[in-house]
């Protein structure tokens, strides 16, 4: 009888411990769950578009404040607001074509920066645009 | 997720408990004098794994997709014929009275003390692990994600995989694959690890059952439960390698008591039937793990010329008694359906000269020459060792009677151990040493459980119970306080989820936006957690994306390594990282944003096209 105790007991525990275990991972398997953190990138990295997208995991809604260059020169700046664990695609703005053309006439592939601030924290994205 | 953990709850027993049921009811049928419910209960889980490897190699040898339903058929299909031969063994030959007649020897019998101690200790050792698990639950450890990839390989393309390296067993990942395939739930979540954990606590209970036929002792029984499952819990090969996704070390260490279990039932009560078991499951660990196998057949050898050594004028009988056990039509035919399973059916990987040969002989690399003996005390921790030590004093002072199989299975399979871990080149084994001596925990933990019952036994009936209890007291202290000090480390570890959740999204980000078929993909190792598992977002090859492995890996006496995975990392744009990226076709980097990828931004190759707190990824421009 001891022994189908202990078995049983055994089940018991580890049935426990499956139940706990895969609640953590569950809920920590997760961008958002507990954590703090943000994410800027280009929405399509291999093209010549400079369409970026901002994902907010800081677990508070947030105003992120951004600015388009062409080779270090400043082109134009915002900002947006991101839900908590939502983000938002940015398109650059109607003098960005124009201030790459201009670009292109020095350089044959102008490096375009996305800064993106959000407190202290900065988030720098790049592309080299070339003619296609 | 509730539903997810109820399906895992009616998934574990199909795959880990019902194959092997039916198979313990074929072998032994409903009741038998020869094996206790504990045991059978206990023995329920290895055969299962062994049995559900069986069923996936017979499917996949006859082109039978390894699907949910087939796989659940065909689990059916086996408990079935279990059924029919277990009505044909034990009911049609009319042994049915006697079946019912017989009772099982009472060495699980446990008093209402021992079986308090026992639940006790059960209920630390599972504490403990969960405790330690519930920040690492993530999935991120580096061979879990390695091993993840192949099961899911299964899983999608319902064959068993061609690994053309024999560094992977099939058997590490037939398991995870079934779970998968009969629950859906997915390979990226807490299940790998919890079905790790439940063959971990499996295994402190093969090692249980083997220590119990081994002394007959019921107080070393249960003193078993608490130096294999509660002292040293954590270190490896237990929390930390249910953890790290170390999967073949973890089902080894369940099956490796197993396979000893049987012979030495087969050796000391001559039976033929235990041994046909033995052979049985020997084969299902050469299936499942080749370090495990190859330590166990060092382990098997060493017992066996322990025994005939300490036997030496009675050698010629002693083996025509083994020949008249293993002769026998039930270890024979064993022996030929593994054979015909080995040629016809499913080859182990290893099973090639090379790899026999790069295995054995002289040790080439200096991590293989031995360890010393600080290495061999934090293996199996200082506690088990001291304890180990007083187990053989113990044997040999007290207990000295060689023709006791027990003596040789206790003494002669910590003595091989240790050649093995301390002067491998006597051997002539070739292997990691530090795996090696991550199974020294095995024999020492039978040892110790022996010696703490015995040198408790001794002091009781000691003159001077005053430094009798001094004595006892100090011990016990100094075993359980060094035994539980990797647990309390568990306690104060933090966790690394936010770091794997940023990690895992940049997996996600260029399995979204590169063409895997011309996009070559370069991620860093050593500074990302849980980069391992970024293979399981392409699932395009054991190899893609390209990975700069730990530095100490690049520099290989043996063999010349790849260095440009490491070349490109440390300098794109030198000489050797320029002839690194033509020769590789990297067109993306992947890197820890506060290491490398600081360094990586000054380089006008490369473009960051993502970046995150953790993560930067850069494009080759």
């Amino acid at each position: 009888m001891q022994s189908k105790i202990i078995i049983i007991a055994t089940i018991i525990l580890f049935i426990a411990g499956i139940a706990v275990l895969f609640m953590i991972e569950s809920l920590n398997h997760n961008y958002d769950y507990g954590k703090s953190w943000s994410v800027v990138y280009f929405s399509k990295p291999s093209d010549n578009s400079a369409d970026f997208t901002i994902e907010n995991h800081q677990g508070a809604d947030e105003n992120y404040k951004y600015s388009y260059q062409i080779n270090g020169e400043a082109v134009s700046t915002g900002e947006t607001e991101v839900p908590a664990g939502g983000k938002v695609t940015v398109a650059p703005p109607q003098e960005y074509e124009m201030k790459l053309q201009e670009a292109r006439e020095s350089v044959s592939a102008p490096n375009v920066i996305v800064d993106v601030i959000l407190d202290s924290s900065e988030y720098k994205i790049n592309k080299v645009i070339r003619n296609q | 997720m509730i539903f997810d953990i109820l399906k895992l709850i009616v998934v574990f027993p199909i795959i880990l408990v019902l194959p092997g049921i039916f198979f313990m009811l074929a072998a032994f049928g409903r009741s038998n004098a020869k094996i206790s419910f504990f045991e059978r209960a206990v023995l329920t889980v290895p055969f299962s794994i062994i049995i559900i490897d069986l069923i996936c190699f017979i499917l996949n040898r006859f082109d039978i997709p390894i699907k949910g339903v087939i796989l659940l058929g065909s689990i059916i299909i086996f408990c079935l014929i279990g059924f029919i031969a277990y009505q044909y063994r034990f009911k049609s030959r009319g042994e049915k009275n006697k079946e019912a007649d017989l009772q099982p020897d009472n060495l699980f019998n446990f008093s209402n003390w021992q079986t308090i101690f026992i639940l006790l200790s059960i209920f630390v050792a599972v504490f403990i692990r969960v405790a330690y698990l519930s920040d690492t639950i993530v999935p991120s450890a580096t061979d879990l994600g390695h091993h993840m990839y192949w099961s899911q390989t299964i899983i999608d393309s319902g064959k068993l995989p061609v690994y053309g390296m024999p560094d992977f067993i099939i058997g590490e990942h037939i398991i995870f694959a079934a779970v998968n395939l009969l629950s859906g739930v997915g390979l990226m979540t807490a299940m790998p690890t919890l079905l790790l954990l439940f063959v971990n606590i499996a295994g402190i209970f093969t090692l249980v059952i083997l220590a119990a036929r081994l002394f007959k002792n019921k107080n070393i029984t249960a003193v078993m439960f608490l130096v294999a499952g509660v002292l040293y819990a954590i270190n490896a090969p237990q929390g930390k390698y249910v953890s790290g996704g170390v999967v073949g070390n973890i089902i080894g260490d369940m099956l490796i008591p197993v396979v000893l279990y049987f012979l030495y039932r087969a050796l000391a009560e001559k039976d033929s039937f235990f041994g046909g078991l033995f052979l049985f499951s020997l084969i299902g660990i050469l299936y499942t793990h080749h370090l495990s196998s190859f330590i166990l057949l060092f382990s098997i050898a060493g017992i066996i010329f322990f025994y005939l050594a300490v036997n030496f004028r009675g050698i010629f009988n002693i083996i025509l008694a083994w020949i008249k056990i293993f002769a026998r039509p039930f270890p024979i035919a064993v022996l030929l359906i593994a054979l015909i399973f080995f040629i016809f059916v499913f080859m182990p990987s290893y099973f090639n000269p090379s790899a026999v040969s790069q295995a054995t002989g002289a040790p080439t690399k200096i991590t293989r020459v031995g360890l010393n003996l600080n290495q061999i005390e934090m293996n199996a921790g200082s506690g088990r060792l001291i304890l180990g030590a007083l187990g053989m004093l113990l044997i040999a002072v007290l207990a000295w009677k060689p023709k006791k199989y027990w003596i040789s299975f206790a003494a002669g399979w910590v003595i091989i151990s240790l050649v093995m871990a301390y002067k491998p080149n006597l051997l002539l084994i070739n292997i990691p040493s530090d795996r090696v001596g991550n199974y020294l925990f095995l024999p020492f933990s039978i040892l110790s459980a022996y010696a703490l019952v015995k040198y408790f036994e001794l002091f009781r009936k000691s003159a001077s119970k005053f430094f009798a209890s001094v004595l006892l007291y100090a011990l016990m202290f100094f075993i359980i306080t060094n035994g539980l000090s990797d647990s309390a480390d568990a306690f104060k570890s933090k966790n690394q989820f936010q770091e794997i959740m940023e990690t895992y999204h940049s997996a996600e980000f260029l399995s979204k936006n590169v063409d895997t078929s011309k996009d070559i993909i370069l991620k860093d190792h050593i500074n990302i957690a849980g980069d391992s598992f970024y293979k399981l977002f392409f699932m395009k090859d054991y190899k893609y994306p390209l990975s700069r492995g730990n530095l100490s890996r690049y520099v290989d006496p043996t063999k010349p390594r790849e260095i440009c995975t490491r070349d490109i990392i440390d300098d794109p744009e030198n000489d050797t990282g320029k002839a690194c990226l033509s020769d590789t076709g990297v067109d993306y980097v992947v890197l820890n944003a506060q290491l490398e990828g600081m360094s990586f931004e000054k380089y006008p190759s490369f473009s960051k096209v993502y970046a995150s707190n953790y993560i930067s990824v850069f494009k080759k421009n």
